[in-house]
């Protein structure tokens, strides 16, 4: 009498043929699961950073109108309020930080400044950070700045996580010391 | 008398088994991939840069033709902005704009409208923004070229 107990080959190959890709399946999609994790904690911490900094700057700059903006030595810009108040915005492109006023935040790992973009102003230079400025019309508010400071991370490299200040204002009002980007 | 093999799996079995499996595993792709996308897009609407600098060209706006821009919307519930539109290129170029549409508060109509320059996504961001009952109130509605997103009432 024959065996007839057991598995074929045919069945054991098929079986273990099918095991495997589901199994690979299941790898690819927690690798995915981890890599979609790191990007996500990433990018929340960049975005919590920027997000801050720029509210922190904006309440200043909606709620006290600006008298001046000049720079205030490498990396340094400085804002005077009409209520008195002055603050410098200042970046470190060696340690990777960012203060504004007593507000200081720190780049994460792999965070770097546009150092394609450099400025100079007399003796003062400013790296990563594109400056333009202009006005309109006749009307009031009629002039406008734009304070770019693009932060870059190396898991987003299209995405910008820096500081864009953009200020609509009365030329009057509001002086500029500030140098120009050549590609306004 | 040759009795048949009542052990071991089948073929059938296996690939019945098999297609179960796969199943489920392209459903949770579907799902995983939808949360993905919604996570996505929480991250690029109203964004704080983006609010901030349309509270900045709100005040342009409201001194560039502001009369015949909302007479404009009443006539077709929305306007687009062009950058070749006197003093606006540079505010374009400068704040990374890719599309800036003022339209009324109530953009319920808005809603369903698609046109040349307004992409699909830029539609799908309008049905994320809650409509007001205020009469005269317009909103403007600005595009990124780094597809985020961000609109305020005028």
């Amino acid at each position: 009498m024959k065996n007839s107990k057991g598995f074929s080959i045919v069945e054991l190959i098929v079986s273990f043929s099918l095991t495997m890709i589901i199994v690979i399946i299941l790898f690819e999609i927690i690798v995915y699961m981890k890599e979609l994790y790191e990007k996500s904690v990433t990018q929340t911490e960049l975005l919590n950073r920027q997000n801050l900094m720029t509210d922190y700057i904006y309440t200043d700059i909606m709620s006290n109108e600006v008298d001046y903006i000049d720079v205030c030595g490498d990396n340094c810009i400085i804002f005077s309020y009409s209520n008195g108040d002055v603050k410098k915005l200042e970046w470190d492109t060696s340690y990777g930080s960012l203060r504004y006023g007593d507000y200081v935040v720190n780049l994460i790992n792999n965070t770097n400044f546009d150092y394609s973009l450099s400025l100079e102003d007399d003796d003062n230079k400013l790296d990563g950070v594109k400056i333009c400025y202009g006005s309109f019309g006749t009307s009031v508010p009629n002039s406008y700045v734009s304070i770019k400071l693009p932060l870059y991370n190396s898991l987003f490299s299209d995405k910008d996580f820096g500081l864009n200040i953009f200020y609509v204002y009365d030329s009057d009002n509001t002086q500029l010391y500030l140098p120009l980007s050549l590609d306004c | 008398m040759k009795k048949n093999n009542q052990k071991g799996f089948m073929l059938v079995e296996a690939f019945v088994v098999s297609t179960i499996v796969l199943g489920v595993l392209v459903f949770m792709f579907i799902q995983i991939r939808t949360i993905v996308n919604g996570f996505n897009k929480s991250f690029s609407y109203n964004t704080i840069p983006g609010i901030y600098i349309a509270n900045e060209l709100k005040k342009i706006i409201k001194i560039q033709d502001y009369d015949e821009l909302k007479q404009q919307v009443e006539l077709t519930g929305y306007v687009l902005v062009d950058e070749d539109r006197a003093d606006w290129n540079n505010m374009f170029g400068m704040n990374n704009i890719k599309t800036l549409i003022i339209a009324k508060d109530d953009i319920n109509s808005l809603k369903k409208i698609k046109g040349e320059k307004i992409s699909d996504k830029v539609v799908d961001y309008i049905n994320t923004i809650t409509s007001s009952d205020v009469q005269n109130a317009y909103r403007i509605i600005v595009e990124f070229n780094d597809d985020t997103y961000a609109s305020i009432r005028l």
